[in-house]
């Protein structure tokens, strides 16, 4: 451990002793993207706080400032040298310079007085290896429906854990230098668990009260799928034989049937949607062509539209050409293609009227993702782009609601249509209040489908025959004059 | 399934026309899981008796539903037409179904409800159905194309082809009274049905000079279960008399009609 000597010279005369004291001193690592808004305060409340002798954001590669405001504010920034917040948490514990470490999350402001000493004093009086935060505030869905049931069945020592999945946590550095971190949501409750099989000495307290910012739905399935995964590939590490009985999988299938039900009843307010197209629709261009000029392959992505007719043969091998391009790269493009200048206001202005807002593309959720957050919509379907250690492997996962099911109401094997289907399912709206909005031959049958089909700046003619309102400028103001 | 028809409304006077338009509804009803709202409204009529004969109604048919839907009663006042809009618009209807007896020009008179007149004020399909006609399976559904693509028309025939695994039968006279074919409309409708649903389609060019004629003889030649139209003097059936009095093909079909805006 890091005993720093702290002199306390006030007072003090000429001749007399010097009183000594030996105190334990804390890094504090917050990983952060893109929170501007709040980086500043979290990093002032930490260096109040008497144990903090160094504060470390970790910054994964944020695009408003976050960086910068950091730095201003005192804390030592290094970046990511690839994104999720379990590399982030990895680097910030190799460059922790004290044998204690906390880490709290970028993004809450303001955190109760007294969380750092909390967190901190069962460590510094040596009674835990590992803390976690345990906070008071509404229950978290995947906290109470995904990560409690799933521990109980697999780490019942666990289950008593108020809050498994907090990312507000505090340990020993040699502990932290043993584990091998998951990425995004899966890191945190993946900490616990390897405390947990490490046997270290774990305690949870309580820190107060905590406003957190509610995800979205489309964030709530990734984290319950990711925090899932991380438990159940944990028991499997610790006993390879671990499966879940077929008790068990009934109580889970219990929960996720009791679990889509509440969210039916609570979307049922939600009663209009609005779906937009990404590529050539909210995004001036096409992205994958932008790629292509950018990384060159336009001649072989030519080729493939022109020979390879199966739309799902077709999106796999298109994934393949971006094989090898890193995560920061692509992102890097995304940030260089320019999206309807008015297309924020227009999500704005659709949600001050009831509207759900999402977008249905047939590019990657990376794309769609950096749209979502900008303009702040409620959902995307899009397919997923693999990537491993920031890289694109090529591998291109479609999602499942594209495809048809014996119900879907235009019987075509892949169609966007079916997509709006599930989402309007999912968000308890009939099809007659949904606004679908698209450019291309894609788009007809969703466009055809929808209350309100849109050919926004059409390239085909039948688009604009099939559709109830045609857009020839790249605005989307006209769109509200149709809009209750 | 997710469909676009949720409340089926049957305009009531009691009188035997009534029952099969409701019997109608009941089979649709349970096919699709929607529901269905009895309404009456009130013409010089006692209220009370009204009432308890709607009630009576409800009693009488409420257990011939077996899907998920129900049934609603309710009795309004005032100028049908403007009664019956409202109620369609404030309650969402989807669809109306009328029950037609053989036309004559004073019962079409006295009649409460005019097809084309509802299916225009209310923006609503109106299905005419007659003792005979079956609704419970629509296997083969014709759209008599004019000179535009019926696209509400469409959109509708896919959602019951998709349901009732039927075929559409796009039917077009080979030449507009213009003396034009009529090649163009026929083909591009047909790309539209087949950009948004997997149903299969036909397209048949027919020899005639009136649509509605035309119409009604191919479809008693295939047996068809439904034909849908719009209400437009191009779905009238021939003849000033018929012209003047707005005689759409749903008045003389013996297969259930189908007319929308």
């Amino acid at each position: 451990m890091v005993y720093v000597l702290k002199r306390y010279t006030r007072n003090v005369r000429p001749g007399r002793v010097f009183r000594i004291k030996m105190e334990i001193m804390v890094t504090v690592v917050i990983p952060a993207l893109n929170e501007a808004n709040t980086i500043r305060q979290v990093i002032q409340f930490c260096k109040q706080e008497r144990h903090v002798d160094e504060v470390i954001v970790i910054d994964d590669t944020s695009e408003d400032g976050t960086a910068e405001i950091a730095k201003e504010a005192g804390a030592i920034v290094l970046k990511s040298a690839s994104r999720g917040k379990g590399i982030s948490m990895k680097e910030g514990v190799d460059a922790a310079k004290h044998e204690i470490i906390v880490f709290l999350d970028g993004d809450i402001d303001p955190y109760p007085i007294d969380t750092i000493d909390a967190l901190t004093a069962p460590l510094i009086a040596d009674e835990a290896d590992f803390v976690k935060g345990g906070f008071s505030r509404n229950a978290g869905r995947v906290t109470e429906l995904v990560a409690k049931p799933l521990l109980a069945i697999f780490f019942p020592a666990l289950s008593s854990f108020a809050q498994p999945l907090s990312g507000m946590i505090a340990g020993k550095k040699q502990f932290f230098k043993k584990l091998e971190f998951f990425n995004d949501y899966g890191v945190d409750i993946g900490i616990l668990l390897d405390m947990y099989l490490m046997k270290a000495r774990i305690q949870e307290v309580n820190i107060g009260y905590i406003e957190n910012k509610s995800k979205s739905w489309e964030g709530l399935g990734k984290m319950s799928k990711e925090v899932a995964k991380a438990i159940i590939s944990k028991a499997r590490e610790e006993d390879s034989s671990a499966t879940a009985t077929s008790q068990d999988v009934a109580t889970i299938e219990e929960i996720n049937n009791a679990m889509h039900e509440a969210l039916q009843e609570n979307l049922a307010e939600h009663k209009r949607l609005a779906v937009f197209d990404v590529d050539d629709t909210v995004l001036t261009d096409r992205f994958i062509d932008v790629c292509a000029r950018e990384y060159g392959f336009t001649a072989k992505l030519e080729d493939l539209r022109q020979h390879e007719k199966d739309p799902l043969i077709l999106t796999k091998r298109i994934g393949l050409l971006l094989k090898g391009i890193s995560m920061d790269a692509l992102l890097n493009t995304i940030h260089g293609i320019k999206m309807v200048e008015d297309f924020k206001e227009t999500v704005r202005g659709l949600k001050e009227k009831g509207y759900l807002v999402g977008l249905i593309s047939h590019g990657y959720t990376l794309v769609t993702n950096y749209i979502i957050k900008n303009v702040d919509a409620d959902f995307a379907v899009a397919n997923q782009l693999e990537f491993f250690e920031g890289k694109a492997t090529g591998e291109v996962n479609m999602p499942s609601s594209y495809f048809a099911s014996p119900d879907s109401v235009c019987g075509h094997a892949f169609c966007k249509t079916n997509a709006l289907q599930y989402v309007c399912e999912k968000f308890n709206v009939q099809f007659r209040n949904c606004i679908a909005v698209g450019d291309s031959v894609d788009d007809l049958c969703m466009i055809g489908h929808a209350g309100m089909g849109v050919a926004f700046c059409a390239k085909e003619k039948l688009l604009e025959k099939v559709a109830a309102k045609v857009i020839r400028e790249k605005s989307f103001r006209s769109l509200f004059e149709f809009v209750k | 399934m997710t469909n676009s028809l949720y409340n089926i409304l049957v305009p009531v006077d009691f009188t035997s026309k009534n029952e099969w338009a409701i019997a109608k509804a009941i089979e649709l009803s349970n096919s699709l899981h929607c529901n269905v709202h009895l309404v009456h409204v009130l013409n010089g009529d006692e209220p009370k008796l009204a009432g308890e004969r709607l009630l009576t109604m409800k009693e009488h048919y409420k257990d011939h539903l077996c899907g998920e839907g129900s049934m609603e009663i309710s009795m309004l006042h005032g100028n049908p037409y403007q009664q019956l809009s409202d109620y369609i618009t404030h309650f969402q209807m989807d669809l109306v179904i009328v029950g037609l007896s053989r036309f004559n020009f004073f019962e079409r008179v006295l009649s409460s409800v005019s097809i084309s007149r509802l299916s225009r004020k209310a923006n609503v399909p109106v299905l005419a159905v007659r003792a005979s006609g079956l609704v419970h399976h629509f296997k083969k559904i014709i759209l008599p194309l004019n000179d535009h693509i019926p696209l509400s028309r469409i959109k509708l025939a896919a959602l019951l082809g998709r349901h009732f695994k039927s075929t559409i039968y796009l039917v077009s006279l080979r030449k507009k009274s213009t003396g034009e074919y009529n090649l163009p409309v026929l083909n591009e409708t047909l790309n539209v049905i087949q950009s948004i649903t997997t149903v299969p389609v036909q397209s048949i060019i027919l020899e005639g000079k009136n649509l509605a004629t035309s119409t009604l003889n191919f479809a008693g030649r295939i047996n068809a279960d439904l034909i849908m139209i719009n209400p437009i003097k191009d779905f009238c059936m021939p003849g000033f008399w018929n012209r003047l009095t707005r005689k759409l093909m749903s008045y003389h079909s013996r297969m259930p009609v189908l007319t929308m805006d």
